[in-house]
C-alpha cells in the first residue's frame, strides 16, 4: 500500500490518474485515519467559509443592486 | 453555478437585442448575473467597494466586446472569465503579495522518513471551533494566487462543475485537480499556523 507521503505526492502531481491510482487512493483513505483527518480539516475550512460568506448576504445584495442600477443606466442610455 | 435564467441568454435573438442595447434584454441579463458576480467577488475576499468596482468593470468589458461575442461559450462562463481577469488586474495593481508552495519542502516538512505524517492533526471538531469566529480563513485566502483563489471559490464554494471551472481558468481537468490540492493544503497549513499564533 502507498504511504501517506506517496498519496499526497500522487495527488499533487500533474500525472493523469488512472483507474489503479484512483483505487489505491480510495483504499488508502479508507484505512488511514490521519489522512482522513487532514481531509476533514480541509472540508471544515470550506464549510465554515461558506457560512461566513452567507452572513454577508445583505451587503452582497445591496452591492449587487448598486451595480445593477448603474450598469443598466449606463448601457441603455447611449 | 446556479442557473436561474428563464430567458435563453445564448440564443442569437437575445444576443442581437443585447448588441442593440435593448433595455429589457440588458436589464434581464444584468439582473440575473450581478448578484452572482458580486457574491464571487466577496468570496474572493474583496470588500464592498472593491466588489462593486470589479463587477461594474466586468459589465463594462462585456458590453464593450459584445459585438465580438458569438455565443460560443455560455454567457455565464464568459462573464466569470472576465471577472477572473479583472480580479487578477486588481490584485496586481494593489501589489498584493501571493505565493505558491514549494512542493519539495512541503513534502519534506510534513512527513517522517517512513512516509507517515510527522504531526498528529487536530480533531476536525476542535479545528472547526478555532476557525469559526476569527478572520483566519479570509486572511489565508488573501495570500493565495488569483488562480488558486478563483478555483477554490468556483469549485468549493459556488459548486461549479469541473468543466465550467476549467473553462473559466483555461486549464485541464488534471491541472485543476493539482491546483485544488495545493490550494486546500496551503489553506489548511496557513489556518493551522494562525491558530497556533
Ligand atoms: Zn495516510
Amino acid at each position: 500500500m502507498k504511504s501517506c507521503k506517496e498519496v499526497s505526492q500522487l495527488l499533487a502531481s500533474d500525472k493523469e490518474l488512472g483507474v489503479f491510482d484512483k483505487l489505491s487512493l480510495k483504499l488508502h483513505f479508507s484505512v488511514c485515519k490521519v489522512c482522513r483527518t487532514y481531509k476533514q480539516q480541509q472540508e471544515a475550512i470550506t464549510k465554515v467559509y461558506k457560512e461566513r460568506l452567507k452572513k454577508k448576504n445583505t451587503s452582497i445584495s445591496e452591492t449587487a443592486k448598486k451595480v445593477e442600477d448603474s450598469v443598466i443606466k449606463k448601457y441603455t442610455e447611449e | 453555478m446556479a442557473n436561474s435564467n428563464k430567458t435563453n441568454f445564448s440564443s442569437p435573438e437575445f444576443l442581437n437585442k443585447l448588441k442593440d442595447r435593448d433595455h429589457d434584454a440588458v436589464e434581464s441579463l444584468v439582473k440575473t448575473y450581478s448578484s452572482h458576480l458580486v457574491n464571487a467577488s466577496f468570496g474572493l475576499g474583496l470588500n464592498e467597494s472593491d466588489a462593486q468596482e470589479l463587477v461594474q468593470n466586468v459589465w463594462g468589458t462585456f458590453f464593450q466586446n459584445i459585438q465580438n461575442f458569438e455565443g460560443r461559450s455560455h454567457i455565464r462562463i464568459y462573464l466569470f472569465g472576465i471577472l477572473y481577469n479583472k480580479a487578477k488586474e486588481l490584485y496586481r495593481e494593489r501589489n498584493k503579495h501571493t505565493s505558491d508552495i514549494d512542493l519539495n519542502t512541503y513534502f519534506e516538512d510534513k512527513f517522517d522518513d517512513t512516509g507517515h505524517w510527522a504531526l498528529t492533526p487536530k480533531k476536525p471538531e476542535e479545528f472547526i471551533e478555532s476557525i469559526q469566529t476569527s478572520g483566519i480563513i479570509e486572511s489565508c485566502l488573501n495570500k493565495l494566487p488569483e488562480k488558486q483563489r478563483m478555483a477554490f471559490y468556483l469549485k468549493e464554494i459556488d459548486g461549479a462543475s469541473t468543466e465550467e471551472v476549467c473553462n473559466v481558468l483555461k486549464v485541464s481537468a488534471t491541472n485543476l485537480r493539482v491546483i485544488l490540492f495545493r490550494t486546500k493544503a496551503k489553506l489548511r497549513d496557513c489556518v493551522e499556523r494562525k491558530m497556533q499564533a
